[in-house]
C-alpha cells in the first residue's frame, strides 16, 4: 500500500513538485553559466535568492506530505482505516526520497555533467550532497529533510509546526544565550568555526537518531508529548556539542582515533629569532585592535620533526597571559599561522604568530614578567599533486577532481578559480613561475578550514580561488614574475589532503610584553 | 463478544474521563450507549478504537486488546464519528476509490448501492460538503466492506431531520448480520433500531440492558383517585420518579407485573378509580432510570 498513499499524495502535490524540479534544473543551470569565477552579480543574485526559495518550498513540501495524514490529531480517518503505520511512514519517506530529492539529484547530475566532471564522479558528488541534505541541521536557513520529516510527524498543521518552529527558535536563543553566560570567561569552543568532524559526525548523530526516535514515537505510539521532549533535548544537544565543548578538546578526540602521522612534531618558543612587523595583509583587523587598545605581539615559533611530505596548519591558537599578581589576559584565534609547506625556498621557518594582547592586561604588565601559555590545533596534510597550467585561459582538472580556470586581472594579478564537486574540505596551493628564469612569486593558499564535509553547503560543487598577485600587497614591491613576464610562465597548483590533528602547548615561563611588541607599518604610535 | 471492557479507566490531567467501564456487546446486537454530553461515549469509542489509550483496565474488540489491534481487524470494523476528519481536497469518489484497496472485502456493487441511495455527489470534495452529508459520506466509507462490527459515534449530532432519516434508512437495509455499536445523546432516533442500551454518566455505567427487557419491566403507571393523592410513605423501591397532580400519582414501575402492582396498589390506596400503564419511550426511561442511580438506589 506504500506505492498507493504516495500515488493519493503526489496527485494533490504535484504543481508543487513540478514546480520545484524546474527550480532545481534553474538553479543548476545558473550555477553551470557562473563557471568557476562565478562573478556575474545578477547571475549570483538570482541563484541566491532561487537556492533559498528552493530550501523554504523543499521543507514546506515535506510537511505537506506528512500533514496529508497528520499524526497527532486523534481525529483522523485514517486512524481507524486498516493503514498499517509502516506503510504510512515509508509512503511518506518515498514520497520525499522521489519528489523532492530525486529532481534534486537530476539536477545535481546535469550540474556537475554541464560543468565539465566526469559522470562518476557528478554521481558521487550528487548523490553524497542530496544525503547530506537529507540528514543535515539546516540548508539555506531552513532545516534539513530529517528535521522536517521530524517536526512535520510531531504537528498537525503548517500554522503549529510554524508554532513549534518559533518556540524551538526562542527555545534555542535563550539555551544560546545561557550557554554562552555560563561560559563565560571560561576555555570552552568556538566551535561555530565548525572545524571539527567530532562535532559534524556528533550533530548528525543527534539528529538521525532523535529524527528515527521521534518518527517512531508518532508513528507507532502516537506520543506527542514525548516526541516534543525529544526535540527539545536533541536542539540542545546539537547546540550544547557546538557551545560547550572544547575545540581543541574535539579536535583531539578526532586525532585519537586517527592512526596518521604527526605525533611527533614539537613547537617550541624561538627567542633568537627576530622581531617583525605585522603585515597588513596577514592581521585584517589590526587597525580596528589597535583602535581600542590591543598590543600585537609577533611570536617565532618553530616547528621540528615534521615528516617530509607534510604539510602543517595551525587552525586554532589559544593564548593565556599570566602576571604574577595572577592576573590573566587571553586571546583566541584561528588560521592565523601562515601554512608551512616543508622543502620550499620561501616556507616561513620560524613561524611567526601574532597575539593580540587585552588592553587592561598589556596596560598594567607592559614591562613586567608575566607567562605565556598557548595551545595550538595543527592540522597535518599531505600532499596530492602538483600540476601545471597556463596563466591565462589556463584550464586544469586535477586527478583529485578539482577543476580550475585561471584569467588575467591586468596589471594586478592572475586569478584562480577552482569548482570542487562534494563539498569536500580542500586545500589548494598556488604559485605564478617563470620558467625562463627559474624564479617564482609567493606560493597562495586557499583552504577550507574545516574537516567537515559539506561544513559550508551553500551548493553541490564548492567555488574557490585566489589572486596571485604581482606585487607585495604591504609594501608595493614587485614579485619576480608580473604580467611582462606571463607569456613564459605558469601557474603551479599544488593539492593536499588533510590527514589529522595534533595539539601542541607551547609556555613561556617569563616573557616581557615590551620587548616583543609588533611594528605596525603605518600604523600611530 | 465484539466488544467486552474490564474495569477501563482513561484519566486526562485533572479528568477521569472513564472511571472503571464494564461493557459487552454480544454479536449481531445493537448496542445503543446512551448519556448524556461529556458522560465519556467518545472516550469509551476512541479507547475500542486504539486512537487513545487506556489508563487502566482491558479493552477487547473482535476478540483482541484494542492497544494490538492491527489492520486485520480495523478491516473488519466500519467507523463512524462526527469528529471524523476526511481529507477534504478530495472528491467523494476519489476517496472511496482511495479506501477501497485497504479492505479485501469491498464490495464495489454494494458501494454503488450505497452512494445512489444516500445520494452523494460523487465530483463534490468532501470540504465542500454539509455536515450532514459528511456523516452520510462517513456511513458509505463504512458499509462497502460489509463489516462486522460498525461504530457509530453521535452519528445523528447536527443533521438535520431528513439527512438523519437518510442515514438511519442507509444503515438498516446494509446492517444484516453486522453488529453496531452506537453513541448517542439522541434517544429517540436510538430507539428505533437498538436492540441493547447502557447508560453512561460521569465515566460509569449506570446500568446495561437489552431494549426488551427494559421495555417488559418498565411501565408508565397512573393511578386515578377519588380524593386528593399523595404519595405513600411506604412506596416500593421499584417505584421511581413518583409525581402527584391533584387526584392522580404518576411514577416508573422499573419491575412490572400486573398481578403485583395492583396488590401493591390495593395495599397502599384507598379510593382507586382507575389503573393505567403504558409502555415507556427510552427518553422517560433513561429520566427515571438515571435519576434514581444518581440517588444511589438499585434499578
Amino acid at each position: 500500500m506504500i506505492w498507493h498513499i504516495f500515488i493519493k499524495d503526489l496527485r494533490r502535490l504535484w504543481p508543487i513538485v513540478l514546480g520545484l524540479a524546474l527550480a532545481d534544473f534553474i538553479y543548476a543551470t545558473l550555477h553551470v553559466m557562473l563557471g568557476p569565477f562565478g562573478d556575474h552579480p545578477t547571475l549570483l543574485e538570482a541563484a541566491s535568492l532561487l537556492d533559498f526559495l528552493i530550501s523554504g518550498v523543499n521543507f514546506f513540501l515535506v510537511v505537506a506530505v506528512v500533514q496529508l495524514d497528520p499524526v497527532p490529531e486523534d481525529r483522523q480517518d485514517w486512524l481507524t482505516r486498516p493503514i498499517k503505520r509502516w506503510d504510512l511512514l515509508l509512503s511518506k519517506l518515498l514520497f520525499v526520497i522521489v519528489c523532492i530529492h530525486g529532481p534534486m539529484l537530476a539536477a545535481n547530475l546535469f550540474q556537475g555533467l554541464a560543468s565539465g566532471f566526469p559522470l562518476g564522479q557528478s554521481i558521487g558528488a550528487a548523490l553524497s550532497w542530496n544525503a547530506y541534505k537529507f540528514v543535515s541541521i539546516s540548508t539555506s536557513r531552513f532545516p534539513g529533510t530529517l528535521i522536517a520529516l521530524a517536526i512535520a510527524a510531531a504537528t498537525q498543521s503548517i500554522g503549529q509546526m510554524l508554532a513549534v518552529a518559533l518556540a524551538a527558535g526562542i527555545g534555542t536563543f535563550l539555551v544560546a544565550i545561557g550557554l554562552a553566560y555560563m561560559t563565560y570567561g571560561q576555555d570552552v569552543g568556538p566551535a561555530q568555526y565548525q572545524f571539527s568532524l567530532v562535532q559534524w559526525g556528533l550533530s548528525l548523530f543527534v539528529i538521525l537518531f532523535g529524527a528515527a526516535t521521534i518518527l517512531g514515537l508518532q508513528y507507532f505510539r502516537r506520543a506527542t508529548r514525548s516526541a516534543y521532549v525529544v526535540i527539545g533535548v536533541g536542539g540542545f544537544f546539537i547546540w550544547a556539542s557546538f557551545l560547550l565543548m572544547d575545540q581543541n578538546t574535539a579536535l583531539a578526540v578526532q586525532s585519537d582515533f586517527s592512526s596518521a602521522p604527526g605525533r611527533s612534531i614539537s613547537v617550541s618558543f624561538a627567542p633568537e629569532e627576530a622581531k617583525r612587523h605585522v603585515s597588513a595583509m596577514s592581521t585584517v583587523d589590526a587597525s580596528f585592535r589597535i583602535s581600542d587598545g590591543y598590543t600585537p605581539i609577533y611570536l617565532p615559533l618553530r616547528v621540528t620533526n615534521i615528516s617530509p611530505g607534510l604539510m602543517l596548519v595551525a587552525e586554532d591558537i589559544h593564548a593565556k597571559f599570566t602576571a604574577a599578581d595572577g592576573t590573566t589576559g587571553t586571546y583566541r584565534t584561528v588560521l592565523d599561522l601562515p601554512l608551512h609547506v616543508p622543502g620550499q625556498t620561501d616556507a616561513p621557518m620560524p613561524l611567526y604568530q601574532v597575539l593580540w594582547v587585552p588592553p587592561d592586561f598589556s596596560r598594567n604588565h607592559t614591562d613586567q614578567s608575566v607567562r605565556v601559555n598557548i595551545d595550538i590545533a595543527f592540522g597535518i596534510l599531505r600532499s596530492r599533486g602538483t600540476y601545471e597550467m597556463a596563466p591565462v585561459r589556463g584550464t586544469l582538472q586535477t586527478r583529485e577532481g578539482i577543476s580550475c580556470a585561471t584569467r588575467n586581472n591586468p596589471n594586478r594579478a592572475i586569478q584562480l578559480a577552482c569548482l570542487q564537486p562534494a563539498n569536500l574540505p580542500y586545500r589548494v596551493s598556488a604559485a605564478l613561475f617563470d620558467h625562463a628564469k627559474g624564479s617564482h612569486n609567493p606560493t597562495v593558499t586557499r583552504f577550507m578550514y574545516s574537516d567537515a564535509p559539506f561544513a559550508f553547503d551553500s551548493d553541490m560543487i564548492i567555488r574557490f580561488g585566489s589572486n596571485l598577485p604581482f606585487r607585495a600587497a604591504d609594501t608595493g614591491a614587485a614579485y619576480p614574475v608580473g604580467a611582462a613576464q606571463l607569456a613564459t610562465s605558469s601557474v603551479v597548483v599544488t593539492t593536499s589532503e588533510p590527514l589529522t590533528h595534533v595539539m601542541r602547548n607551547v609556555t613561556i615561563p617569563s616573557f616581557r610584553l615590551s620587548e616583543w611588541k609588533a611594528e605596525i607599518p603605518g600604523a600611530e604610535p | 463478544m465484539m466488544i467486552q471492557t474490564e474495569n477501563l479507566h482513561k484519566r486526562y490531567t485533572r479528568h477521569e474521563a472513564l472511571r472503571g467501564l464494564n461493557l459487552s456487546v454480544s454479536e449481531g446486537s445493537v448496542y445503543a450507549l446512551i448519556g448524556p454530553n461529556g458522560a465519556g461515549k467518545t472516550t469509551t469509542i476512541k479507547l475500542l478504537m486504539n486512537i487513545i489509550t487506556p489508563s487502566g483496565g482491558t479493552a477487547m474488540i473482535l476478540g483482541e486488546d484494542t492497544r494490538r489491534i492491527s489492520p486485520k481487524q480495523l478491516a473488519q470494523i466500519g467507523y463512524v464519528s462526527e469528529n471524523q476528519k476526511m481529507p477534504g481536497y478530495m472528491s467523494v469518489s476519489d476517496y472511496i476509490a482511495y479506501l477501497r484497496p485497504f479492505y479485501p472485502t469491498w464490495d464495489r456493487a454494494l458501494e454503488t448501492e450505497i452512494l445512489a441511495q444516500l445520494r452523494l455527489p460523487p465530483d463534490r470534495k468532501i470540504g465542500h460538503l454539509s455536515h450532514g452529508m459528511r456523516m452520510k459520506m462517513a456511513l458509505a466509507c463504512a458499509l462497502p466492506f460489509r463489516p462486522k462490527l460498525l461504530i457509530l459515534d453521535e452519528p445523528f449530532s447536527g443533521m438535520d431531520p431528513l439527512a438523519r432519516d437518510e442515514f438511519i434508512e442507509g444503515l438498516l437495509r446494509q446492517a444484516g448480520e453486522m453488529t453496531i455499536f452506537v453513541s448517542s445523546h439522541e434517544l429517540s432516533e436510538i430507539e428505533s433500531f437498538a436492540t441493547e442500551v447502557g447508560f453512561l454518566d460521569d465515566g460509569k455505567m449506570l446500568f446495561q440492558e437489552s431494549l426488551d427487557d427494559l421495555n417488559a419491566r418498565l411501565r408508565g403507571v397512573r393511578i386515578i383517585l377519588d380524593r386528593e393523592a399523595v404519595v405513600p410513605r411506604q412506596a416500593p423501591t421499584n417505584w421511581l420518579d413518583l409525581k402527584v397532580a391533584g387526584n392522580v400519582l404518576s411514577f416508573v414501575d422499573t419491575q412490572f407485573a400486573e398481578d403485583h402492582l395492583n396488590a401493591h396498589i390495593t395495599a397502599l390506596f384507598a379510593g382507586v378509580q382507575r389503573i393505567e400503564t403504558q409502555p415507556l419511550a427510552l427518553r422517560a426511561m433513561f429520566t427515571a432510570l438515571a435519576r434514581a442511580t444518581r440517588d444511589g438506589r438499585n434499578v
